[in-house]
């Protein structure tokens, strides 16, 4: 096992390095960052001393090792247009995106799990059908879309709820929450659920093909003839049975919502790091950009670490398959 | 693009489908979904297709925009009376309706050519890791886990976030972010195939490697890999339409759906809906469409997958 948590630990510093390097030179091809930080009628010499003063001076092998000897003491530059640590700023703004970003999680589960199971009950009728056609169109609709529509709907036309922003917050343990704040969940209850919608369907997929092949096992045959209630068959045991693959998704899913919040947050100026992304790169800020993406695969990469070694620990064949191979 | 042109494409993707589908046809229409979703995309295709004969206007041509005519409701006629506005029009007094179909070539073309350059790409790596074996797949595949370890937008937004916006950039992109898929889809079945007994009798044979690859191995990939590929569309189209609202994928002047929603998302809050929410039906339904026919599809050619 330890063999297995030191090669798994090594892969991912590997990964880290590897999107250190394209995040690093991918970003230094954007424009010139010269022309915003510098008002156009500057002299040569201001030209000169501001290039000095931010490293562009030197060959961009010497600046790459120089971020990699800042990144490594967590130090990922300073913001051009905040003139704030660019790490800081992700940190201040990162609350707001997992907080979302959980939220729309527990939704999807709340809304998929449900209807995925039903679906696969009724997998032959016409309830099954719809669901699944329904699903479709949870895959179809793309992000910002919903969003738009929600905003219509029920902050436009029915006027229940607020269409943008954040809302009040709450401080626990330092972190600004909205949740937990009277009238917070108000915000985000259009962005949460903008976010759940793709996930539910795909959530829904997942258990209808799970619960189709729980239904044939012979534990539901014996609870059937046991007497159970349909119900509790369903929802007690052919759920248990199929939550272990489902939760092992939506664990790396999680992942994929954070940088799905990217679209959801700017439709719904919900003050997160997805938008703070948005304008720095409309900004050409070069710093929080790279601080955004190495944050986030940093984000990612822990995400998979833990979701494999949870299975693994859970499944030992996972193990036993990877140290043969 | 001239007309001849056009039918020929159009009149070549119907082939395609029908050619894909060859002795699944009576699994493929079955249900009356089948149909509508299936005349709904020859429809949008058709729309996009011959969008400078159907539509009532230039909407690139500036001068037959007329600022007067701006931010009109559905319906309303313009100030000189020539034409009817069906879907209102833009801050710019364009006509949605024309700005939806020229919208709809953009988003068309830049997913189908992503998706085809992609799929090039994917079969080439897909089949080429399948044969050698060892160490190369074993490379290659690494490679393909991690780029489809990030999400497909993140990766987008982190190109595009370099490459600036344009039409071309944007194709680009959606190549990056797509190619992996196919390596893995197309290893699988390549892997699958290679163990047959014809692949075995054509080496017998003497044919050459590249002749076997392309000649023998990669028509009998093709079926699993077009409706992997239709559903490509779909997710490509999407992506697109959302890198295009965040405004770093296609340009201001060539406007696809995604930027057509997100020019107008300014006014929805003041009441006029119009200009984000009839080009997001139309993405709506094609990207839903596709997404019907593509599910169709795979469960018609993959009888296994039946219940």
């Amino acid at each position: 096992m330890l063999v297995y948590i030191l090669r798994r630990l090594a892969q991912s510093l590997f990964v880290v390095g590897a999107m250190m390097v394209i995040v690093f030179f991918g970003v230094y091809l954007i424009g010139n960052p010269i022309d915003i930080l510098i008002s156009p009628d500057a002299s040569l010499q201001e030209i000169e001393d501001t290039k000095i003063r931010f490293g562009f001076d030197r060959p961009i092998h010497v600046q790459f090792l120089q971020f990699v000897g800042n990144a490594a003491q967590g130090d990922l530059g300073r913001s051009f247009v905040h003139g704030e640590s660019a790490v800081k700023l992700i940190l201040h703004y990162m609350p707001a995106t997992l907080e979302l970003a959980t939220l729309g999680l527990v939704f999807a589960i709340a809304l998929g799990l449900p209807l995925g199971v039903y679906a696969g009950y009724r997998a032959e009728q016409w309830q099954g059908k719809a669901i699944m056609t329904g699903t479709i169109f949870g895959f179809s609709l793309p992000n910002f879309w919903v969003g738009m529509l929600f905003i219509l709907f029920f902050s436009v036309y029915l006027q229940w709820l607020p269409s943008t922003g954040r809302g009040e917050t709450v401080e626990i343990l330092g972190i600004h929450l909205s949740v937990f704040a009277p009238g917070g969940l108000k915000y985000m209850l259009l962005p949460a659920l903008t976010l759940a919608l793709y996930k539910a369907s795909l959530v829904a997929r997942l258990a209808r093909a799970g619960t189709q092949e729980a239904l044939m096992q012979d534990y539901v045959k014996f609870a059937r003839a046991k007497g159970v209630s349909e119900s509790r068959i369903l929802f007690v045991h052919v759920l248990k049975n199929i939550l272990i693959p489902i939760v092992a998704v939506l664990g790396l899913e999680l992942g994929s919502m954070i940088a799905f919040a990217v679209v959801t947050e700017t439709v719904f100026a919900w003050p997160g790091m997805g938008k703070l992304l948005i304008d720095s790169i409309t900004k050409l800020d070069r710093p929080v950009i790279v601080a955004y993406l190495m944050m986030t695969v940093l984000v990612f990469v822990t995400i998979n670490l833990v979701v494999d070694l949870l299975y693994t620990w859970l499944d030992p064949r996972v193990r036993l398959a990877g140290e043969t191979s | 693009m001239d007309l001849l042109l056009r039918v020929v494409i159009l009149v070549v993707g119907l082939w395609l489908f029908f050619r894909v589908l060859r002795g699944h046809s009576h699994l493929y229409f079955s249900g009356p979904m089948a149909y509508v979703s299936a005349a709904m995309l020859l429809f949008f295709i058709s729309m996009a297709l011959f969008a400078p004969e159907i539509s009532p206007q230039n909407p690139y041509d500036l001068a037959q925009l007329n600022i007067m005519d701006s931010r009109l409701a559905p319906g309303s006629s313009s100030i000189d009376q020539a034409l009817v506005y069906h879907l209102g029009t833009d801050d710019q007094g364009r006509d949605i309706l024309s700005g939806i179909l020229y919208g709809l070539r953009v988003s068309l073309t830049v997913s189908l050519l992503a998706t085809l350059v992609a799929m090039a790409i994917g079969v080439i790596v897909g089949i080429y890791a399948a044969w050698k074996g060892g160490k190369t797949q074993a490379f290659l595949m690494r490679l393909v886990d991690l780029q489809l370890s990030f999400p497909s937008i993140l990766v987008a937004l982190m190109l595009m976030a370099s490459f600036g916006r344009g039409v071309d950039k944007v194709v680009l992109a959606l190549v990056i972010v797509q190619w992996a898929y196919y390596a893995r889809t197309v290893r699988g079945t390549a892997l699958a195939e290679t163990s047959k007994d014809y692949i075995a009798a054509a080496r017998c044979l003497g044919f050459s490697d590249i002749r076997i690859l392309f000649h023998h191995l990669l028509p009998n990939c093709m079926p699993p890999l077009l409706v992997i590929s239709t559903i490509q569309v779909a997710n490509t189209i999407v992506l697109e339409s959302s890198l295009s609202f965040l405004g770093v994928g296609v340009p201001i002047t060539n406007p696809s759906l995604g930027l057509l929603i997100s020019n107008g998302y300014g006014y929805m809050l003041s009441g006029e809906y119009w200009m984000s929410i009839y080009p997001g039906l139309a993405l709506l339904v094609i990207v839903a469409s596709i997404n019907l026919v593509g599910d169709r599809l795979r469960d018609a050619i993959n009888p296994r997958l039946k219940r």
